[in-house]
């Protein structure tokens, strides 16, 4: 939904009823020719969810609290009992606002077993992206989705209540909303503000990936990145190497919409520095 | 610094030609020789001299300011508002036009931080230094040593969805910690002269924190649900939402909860930590509880806080302000009955004793006694619904849940 007009054949946004909702969805399930994956069509939701806004969010209070287990699957489809005494895998890769969760579906192939997690804060599109990865998983070569992981999460508000410091390598930022309006500037998921919250979940060294499709955008994530101190912008070639930019161009579902409609992709990449030295 | 208080506001606001610019915090800087003043409706930061109270300057921010604190050896004035952002001010605009700007940051960070901030055409020197995307709700700011003698400053954010934040200064861009562990918004922090490495924290919870603010690491949870209960005879219940989980009717409408068929509950808003540092003494204050807790601090290195005793107030805290040199406080009060009305001291001078007691001083006290005179005479011509649960008791209104923020 890089522009309200851009977004795929509008599927009227009905009020239907959570019931209506999941009538469908049972019916999915029940046909054998969708291998029990989701349709996106039946998790349509408002384009837009105010990231200042409560809604009834469930996040734990500390990152030391938060119960990873209903999120991933470690190994395999089928719990493993041996494998339990293991210290847990920690998330190392946040993409952050994940939409319908093609850039986590497709990641796992060049980087695997990186435990990730998709962070997005639209209800219906969590479940979808939920449904799809538990489909996924129980499909053959399923496995590898056992570190795939989504939540329902305000990523602008509650990033430390799920990470640790410096605990990330890599955060993706995916064609995020571009609030036009300059009243709503601080509703975008990049200010100078919230780039010093991406630089405290990031490790020195990770990487933070934005892509977007919306000039304007790109420059003021451009603009806000180079100008904080703690990131420094990686060059062409470095981006160009970087085995996640080829799936982050091309996998997400509104990448795919963009390159349809023969949009242009603005790619920009930063590396997180180490804390300066001191002053006082 | 000292925190003076908010005592102006139930007086400032009073006018009945509805001129509601009531002065929201004030606080004094560089021992008392001037008045830092925020006025709610015009956004105005204004320093006057503490002699004469000429106004030295008067710079309006971009949002409503809802904390002030000092740093810089009191040179600077870091500014906390209601869209979640700090900025830092100069004290005096002209004495000190560059706002210290240091020699030994590395590799052009520092022409980088000039330019990371956000336009917003203020007239004046100023800085973003960071933000939460959330409502801030307090602010504290910290100088320590190191033992080659080097100074570190750091400042600590407290928002309304549960966090504690603390960052450098003035490299304010890196975050080094939080503390978390709120159940609840936090509506007040405290870094008690005698223990420089610790934060204490209140908010919505029935537990006060008593943080390591270097790592984060939560060193006490002191209850206050217990000592809350015997005081307002009903059960308290903390907690995110405004009802729900635990059942409770009464936010809102505090210790006076209207009842409903489901019990009554009062869910506690801590209005004020104070300290009396001589003592060791914190003092807490709760939204519509008529009383005050006071907590001990044991000896170091442990310096653990237990409840020591509960002073009995004739009305609602709103606001205290400590006077260390006398172990005295003043306590500004409003009626404890709903409508505002009925006979309740303004003011009360309360003195802590040699011996751990304390003694109500107000009637001995010759500045309470012409304080009160001037005050008692202020009446807030408004609706008293408006008064209130627009002025008197916002902290409570921080619990989420209150119609306006939901989903869809
Ligand atoms: C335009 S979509 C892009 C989705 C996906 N990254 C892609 O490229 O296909 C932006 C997404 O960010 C989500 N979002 C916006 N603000 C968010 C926040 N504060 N926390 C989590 N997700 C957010 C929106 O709900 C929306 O699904």
């Amino acid at each position: 939904m890089s522009t309200p007009t851009s977004a795929s054949p509008p599927a009227k946004r009905q009020k239907a009823s959570s019931g209506q909702r999941t009538g469908h969805r049972s019916a999915y399930r029940a046909d054998p020719t969708r291998q029990g994956l989701p349709q996106k069509k039946h998790y349509r939701q408002r384009a837009h969810a105010n990231p200042f806004s409560d809604h009834q969010l469930v996040y734990p209070p500390c990152p030391q609290e938060m119960d990873w287990s209903k999120h991933f699957t470690s190994t395999s489809i089928e719990e493993e009992e041996e494998e339990e005494e293991e210290e847990e895998k920690r998330v190392e890769l946040a993409d952050i606002g994940c939409g319908f969760g093609g850039l986590i579906i497709s990641l796992p192939k060049v980087l695997p077993g990186v435990r990730m997690l998709g962070m997005e804060i639209r209800t219906q599109v969590t479940e979808y992206v939920d449904e799809r990865i538990r489909a996924l998983r129980k499909l053959e070569g399923g496995e590898m989705y056992g570190d795939v992981g989504v939540i329902r999460a305000n990523a602008m508000k509650f990033l430390p209540n799920f990470f640790e410091k410096a605990q990330l390598r890599r955060v993706f930022l995916c064609f995020p909303d571009p609030h036009f309006k300059a009243r709503k500037h601080k509703a975008r998921i990049v200010s100078p503000t919230l780039a010093s919250e991406y630089a405290y979940v990031l490790a020195p060294a990770g990487i933070v990936y934005t892509i977007t499709d919306v000039e304007d955008l790109h420059h003021w994530m451009a603009k806000h990145f180079d100008e904080h101190p703690l990131f420094e912008r990686l060059t062409g070639e470095e981006v160009d190497a970087d085995v996640c930019v080829a799936v982050m161009r091309t996998d997400t579902e509104e990448g795919k919409k963009v390159e349809r409609n023969g949009g242009k992709k603005f790619v920009a990449c930063w590396r997180r520095a180490a804390d300066p030295e001191w002053v006082e | 610094m000292k925190d003076a208080g908010e005592v102006g506001e139930v007086g400032e606001g009073s006018g009945s030609n509805g001129n509601n610019n009531g002065v929201s915090k004030i606080i004094s800087a560089q021992a008392g020789k001037y008045i830092v003043t925020v006025t709610n409706e015009d956004k105005t930061v204004r320093v006057f001299e503490a002699g004469g109270l000429g106004e030295l300057s008067s710079r309006t921010m971009p949002k409503r300011p809802c904390a002030l604190a000092l740093t810089d050896c009191d040179n600077t004035l870091l500014v906390a508002d209601k869209f979640g952002d700090v900025y830092s001010l100069p004290l005096l605009p002209e004495a000190t036009p560059a706002a210290t700007p240091p020699t030994t940051t590395p590799k052009d960070s520092e022409a980088k931080r000039h330019r990371t901030e956000i336009a917003h055409d203020l007239l004046f020197t100023h800085k973003l230094l960071l933000g939460h995307v959330s409502m801030l709700t307090d602010l504290a700011s910290i100088t320590t040593t190191t033992p080659e003698g080097q100074k570190r400053k750091y400042v600590i954010t407290a928002d309304r969805d549960e966090h504690i934040r603390v960052s450098r200064y003035p490299q304010s861009w890196v975050i080094e910690g939080f503390c978390l562990g709120h159940g609840a918004f936090v509506s007040k922090v405290l870094v008690p002269e005698w223990a420089p490495l610790e934060v204490l924290s209140g908010g919505g919870d029935t537990w006060l924190g008593r943080w390591r603010w270097a790592d984060g690491k939560c060193l006490q949870k002191v209850e206050v649900g217990g000592v809350l209960e015997e005081i307002v005879g009903k059960r308290v219940v903390g907690g995110r939402e405004s009802s729900g989980a635990g059942g409770g009717a009464a936010e809102g409408e505090g210790a006076e909860g209207e009842s409903k068929d489901k019990e009554e509950v009062v869910k506690p808003a801590v209005v004020g930590i104070w300290q009396v540092p001589q003592r060791k003494i914190i003092i807490v204050a709760f939204e519509r509880i008529p009383a005050l807790l006071l907590f001990t601090s044991s000896p170091p290195p442990d310096q653990s806080l237990t409840h020591h005793t509960t002073i009995p107030l004739p009305g609602n805290p709103l606001d205290l302000t400590v006077d260390p040199s006398t172990n005295s406080f003043w306590i500004s009060l409003a009626s404890a009955s709903s409508s505002g009305e009925g006979e309740c001291p303004l003011l009360q001078h309360i003195t802590l004793t040699p011996n751990g007691q304390w003694e109500n001083t107000t009637g001995g006290d010759k500045p309470a006694q012409a304080a009160i005179g001037q005050v008692s005479g202020v009446r807030y011509a408004g609706d008293a619904k408006v008064l209130n649960d627009g002025l008197l008791y916002t902290t409570g209104l921080l619990r989420k849940g209150f119609g306006k923020d939901r989903e869809e």
